[in-house]
């Protein structure tokens, strides 16, 4: 993940980053996908859903 | 209630647990309750026992700042958060707002707009967070009972940290009506007392449905203190292994293994992939609360603690599908974890990993010879319990040396009992305790 982007994903989002603080942002943003890398890893059933529940 | 002022008079310009002091509505409420009470009325069970709450609760009156320079902008509450009325009506008298981390997002109470707050057993060292205010305000004897909010363990970490007892109940138990949420499928409200009795009462006074919060659980209340001198017969208790005996100070693991040598426990009890379950926390806890305050984000990042700010915007940047799969790997995990539960009733482990670090200490530390962050870290053995909801309770072990340090009770959805008599145990064997934190020169 570079300040690019991180640039480019926060226009996506409609978020200004200043360009001092894209490196840090970058830094914290690859721990994140680093976590979702090895959670995506797992192999989660078809049936699995966070099944919101509504009563009367 | 004048003494209570008075030792926060004298300890708080050190300590720095409040960011708001009610002490003239504390003392006139104090007042009212002694004309009840000499009038031969029923003052409550918590009657003038003196409470604090973390500034992220709604006070009549007080602008709920939630750790932040941007709220201070707001008008103030009209009206007090659900668990704040429930405390009031069953007798206890708010003296004050307590510090937090900014916006929740944090485990060390180091706000950099109001200034850290302090360790009573060790001013040089964090109060931990992001409930710090209100646990320190408790250790130090400032108040007796006090709120706190907890997301991935912002109770639990600072109730160990400080040494005193903290709740986080089930998900649902507690209303949050009032309460500035966090990451909202994963937030919790819950008491810290310096007593297994004072946590039940306060908890008692606060569980039950609130229309007021859209999660919050029909079950009725099912009080705790009267269950209190039951014992332990009949309770199924395990240590939690692999991830929960890894990656911790040996001082934390003795801690839990002496609290499991008074309850008789030795069974091992695996939870599969809780690691994986801390990592889908963080990113679920990251991409909502990027997404409560996305506004300010974008209207006023410069007003942001710089300690909060670049993770607030990592996390609005994190994809749809990742946050997702880490919803649904809950539900996955929910159900494992759900069919262990059936075997077993109290689960202990650490409640971290290690004691409070410096105020300021440096981003990772070595922990079993392994490179940590220093500060997310101290969450290791709290998220993945609060990720699925379950009652985890606090609790401090007696005499642990320099610095205080906490095992965790942990148990199935609405079981807060088994919790209570377990603790109650605990502490009426002298393993668990929380005396007064003394001024140190």
């Amino acid at each position: 993940m570079s300040e690019s982007d991180v640039e480019q994903c926060a226009a996506l989002v409609g978020l200004p980053i200043e360009p001092e603080s894209r490196a840090a942002v970058a830094e914290i943003l690859t721990g994140l996908l680093t976590a979702a890398r090895l959670l995506m890893e797992f192999p989660l059933p078809g049936d699995v859903e966070p099944a919101p529940i509504f009563r009367p | 209630m004048a003494a209570a002022l008075d030792r926060i008079a004298k300890r708080d310009p050190t300590l720095n647990c409040f960011t708001t002091l009610l002490g003239d509505r504390a003392l006139a409420e104090a007042e009212r309750i002694d004309r009840v009470i000499a009038g031969g009325g029923d003052a409550g069970p918590l009657a003038g026992v003196p409470f604090a709450v973390k500034n992220l609760f709604d006070v009549a009156g007080v602008t709920t700042l939630a750790g932040s320079r941007i709220y201070r902008d707001n008008p103030p509450a009209g009206r007090d958060a659900t668990a704040v009325a429930a405390l009031r009506r069953a007798g206890a008298v708010l003296v004050g707002c307590a510090n937090m981390d900014e916006f929740a997002f944090g485990f060390t109470t180091e706000n950099t707009h109001y200034g850290p707050t302090r360790n009573p057993h060790d001013p040089t060292r964090i109060a931990g967070g992001s409930s710090g205010g209100s646990a320190a305000a408790v250790a130090a004897g400032l108040v007796a009972l006090s709120l706190g909010s907890d997301t991935n363990g912002s109770i639990r970490v600072p109730a160990a940290l400080c040494g005193v007892f903290g709740l986080k109940p089930t998900y649902g138990r507690v209303s949050r009506a009032g309460v500035v949420l966090f990451a909202g499928s994963l937030d919790h409200v819950g008491p810290f007392a310096r007593s297994v009795r004072d946590l039940a009462v306060a908890f008692d006074a606060m569980q039950g449905p609130d229309p007021l919060d859209p999660v919050c659980a029909e079950r009725p209340a099912e009080p705790c203190a009267a269950t209190l001198e039951r014992g332990i017969a009949g309770l199924r208790i395990g240590i939690a292994g692999d991830h929960f005996g890894e990656l911790a100070d040996p001082d934390a693991l003795q801690a839990l293994e002496r609290a499991a040598r008074a309850l008789g426990a030795s069974r091992r009890v695996v939870f599969p992939e809780a690691n994986r379950a801390r990592f889908a926390a963080m990113l679920i806890t990251s991409s909502e609360g990027a997404q409560a305050h996305l506004d300010n984000l974008r209207r006023r990042a410069a007003d942001f603690d710089p300690r909060t700010r670049d993770r607030f915007r990592a996390g609005a940047l994190i994809p749809a599908s990742h946050y997702l799969h880490a919803q649904r790997f809950r539900a996955w995990f929910k159900a494992r974890v759900r069919e262990i539960f059936r075997e077993v009733d109290v689960v202990l482990t650490p409640a971290t990993p290690f004691p409070a670090p410096k105020i300021g200490a440096p981003a990772t530390t070595r922990v079993a010879d392994v490179e940590v962050p220093m500060r997310g870290h101290l969450g290791v053995f709290t998220q993945p319990w609060s990720f699925i909801g379950l009652p985890a309770l606090s609790a401090p072990i007696a005499d642990p040396g320099a610095l205080p340090l906490g095992v965790q009770l942990v148990a199935a959805p609405f079981m807060e009992e088994s919790l209570f008599r377990v603790a109650a145990r605990l502490e009426q064997d002298g393993v668990v305790a929380a005396p007064v934190a003394s001024a140190r020169p």
